[in-house]
């Protein structure tokens, strides 16, 4: 804190000592000049920022494209301070200096922020995902929207942003959903004991065949999963765009049910059978009035 | 032969606006699509017979209309068929095999698509409404799973000859020309037809493409692609009515399948 204390007290000493208000009264020409850096410059480097933000979109992709428009930013952000500076008399050498042991002080302080930030230079590298991709950390999924120097923000599907440490994100496991174009849509079927199950995989595989958005390659399969509690278990796995995926994993599950039911296959659902001893005897049922209960 | 039978030439071309209040209907194998005119703007709507079904021309009672409001003086629309807008991937009903240093020509028919486009006049620049399909074919995927692209699956008989039953009016005949120029025998079981490379020409009202040459070189070598600039010398003297959608007629691409690994299943 003493640390702090000193470096901001000599950046402030330091400035002052180049700054003079009467000389950039007398001669407005530094001032003008700033003020154009200031009002020209400033729009000039969004303007620019963004223009290459959008190419470099467009060429590759939008995480790129972020990246490349934050290089440029950042850096003429800093040049358009230093000149404004400049132009206004303050001298830079001795703030530069007091920006050293202000660096060593914040550097302690904000331990977390910067490792988030080379964890965002991580990401950066790495690109498991980019901006617009769906991605899972724990029980959070959502699009994510930008990777900023501390965090990525993601849109949740009920419309909710969340923000996510960078260094959450390299330390943690988290899954990018839609990182490849195809992906396995796997539907749970299951059919009466009593069900020919080469008739069943028949149907289900032509109920695949019929839905132009399963592709037919990789082919569908069908799965046996095992002998369940009520039922054969397979596993039906099809796979599709993954832009078609919710609309394939809706559908083929009404196709299922409709054409299993057009064909006369049983989807059970768990029975439970009472005995009461003996299995060829009638439940026994005794009414009884209300004084005797 | 071609001769013998015609197609229906009068469909595709230019024709006027329906009138306001008007409305025009045109069929095409299992399409059947209506125009109206309706408060200055074209209402389209069509409807697709399945797979063996017979087609009902009239219009169904929960028809979708997708409005056009066209541009000031746009009085004119332009029919054309197109190709699909992805590589088709063709399977043989029963896999063949092209010996070493061999040749095959390949009859495959593919379903087109309709492009409705507006214009100021006829013969003017055309500005594009809509394109529909005349068979929705299902979709596939060309390569393994971390590599490849998306394409439409079709199926066919690969026939070795032209006969009558070939023709119709919303399939495009296009010929394939195999040559296995390599030492190795060439098992085909799907080739990927690179369609959007294609234009579609038109004679007596039947659908031709360019002649498809696919040489083989071996597995390591690749294989090359090369599309004439006219039409198949079956087809002599047909006119070209749709352009390719991509230009280019010479070029390398993944175009067989032989017994591929496709990883990422389990569990």
């Amino acid at each position: 804190m003493l640390t702090m204390a000193m470096a901001f007290q000599e950046a402030q000493e330091a400035a002052r000592s180049g700054f003079d208000l009467n000389h950039l009264l007398s001669d407005p020409g530094p001032l003008f000049r700033a003020a154009l850096l200031v009002f020209v410059g400033i729009p000039a480097m969004w303007a620019l920022s963004r223009w290459i933000r959008g190419q470099i979109s467009t060429r590759y992709n939008p995480q790129r494209g972020l990246v490349a428009g934050k290089l440029v930013f950042w850096p003429l952000a800093l040049i358009i301070a230093v000149s404004v500076l400049r132009e206004l008399g303050f001298s830079l050498s001795p703030l530069l200096g007091a920006a050293g042991i202000l660096g060593i002080a914040l550097g302690f302080a904000s331990q977390t922020s910067v490792s988030n930030v080379i964890s965002g230079f991580f990401l950066l590298a790495e690109e498991p995902f980019q901006v617009g991709d769906v991605i899972q950390v724990g029980d959070l999924k959502g699009v994510v929207l930008t990777i900023d120097m501390l965090s990525v923000k993601v849109r949740t599907f009920d419309n909710r942003m969340v923000r996510i440490p960078n260094e959450t994100l390299v330390k943690s496991q988290f899954t990018n959903v839609t990182y490849f174009p195809i992906r396995r849509l796997d539907v749970p079927v299951g059919v009466a004991y009593k069900e020919d199950i080469g008739r069943v995989r028949q149907i289900l595989l032509d109920v695949a065949k019929s839905n132009p958005n399963v592709l037919m390659e990789p082919e569908p399969m069908v799965i046996f999963q095992g002998f369940g509690g009520s039922s054969v278990d397979f596993k039906f796995a099809v796979w599709v765009r993954r832009e078609s995926f919710l609309a394939v994993k809706n559908g083929i599950t009404e196709d299922v049910k409709r054409r299993l039911d057009a064909e006369g296959v049983e989807i059970p659902f768990p029975h439970v059978s009472i005995y009461t001893g003996s299995e060829s005897e009638p439940f026994p049922v005794r009414l009884l009035k209300e004084d005797d209960a | 032969m071609n001769g013998e039978r015609r197609g229906p030439e009068d469909l595709w071309g230019d024709r006027p606006v329906p009138a306001p209040g008007e409305s025009q209907r045109f069929h095409i194998g299992p399409l059947t699509v209506w125009l109206r005119a309706e408060d200055g703007e074209l209402w389209i709507a069509h409807s697709r017979a399945t797979r063996g079904e017979e087609p009902d021309r009239s219009l169904p009672d929960d028809a979708q209309w997708s409005r056009w409001a066209l541009p000031e003086g746009h009085r004119h629309l332009h029919l054309s068929p197109v190709f699909p807008d992805r590589p088709l991937v063709v399977k043989p009903e029963h896999a063949f095999t092209l010996m070493r240093r061999a040749s095959a020509r390949v009859y495959v028919r593919v379903p087109v698509w309709v492009r409705v486009e507006a214009m100021d006049r006829a013969g003017g620049r055309r500005v594009l409404l809509t394109e529909i399909p005349t068979v929705l074919l299902s979709e596939t995927w060309w390569g393994d799973v971390l590599d490849g692209e998306l394409a439409y699956w079709l199926t066919t008989q690969g026939r070795r000859k032209l006969a009558e039953e070939l023709f119709n009016a919303h399939l495009v005949i296009s010929a394939v020309q195999l040559d296995n120029l390599s030492d190795d025998d060439l098992r085909v079981e799907k080739l990927s037809l690179r369609v959007d490379h294609l234009s579609v020409y038109e004679k007596d009202g039947w659908l031709w493409a360019e002649e498809v040459r696919v040489e083989y070189h071996g597995e390591d070598e690749g294989t090359e692609i090369h599309m004439d600039d006219n039409p198949p010398p079956e087809a002599a003297g047909a006119r070209e009515i749709s352009p390719a959608r991509v230009q280019g007629h010479s070029f390398k691409a993944r175009t067989f399948a032989r017994l591929r690994a496709l990883s990422g299943w389990g569990g």
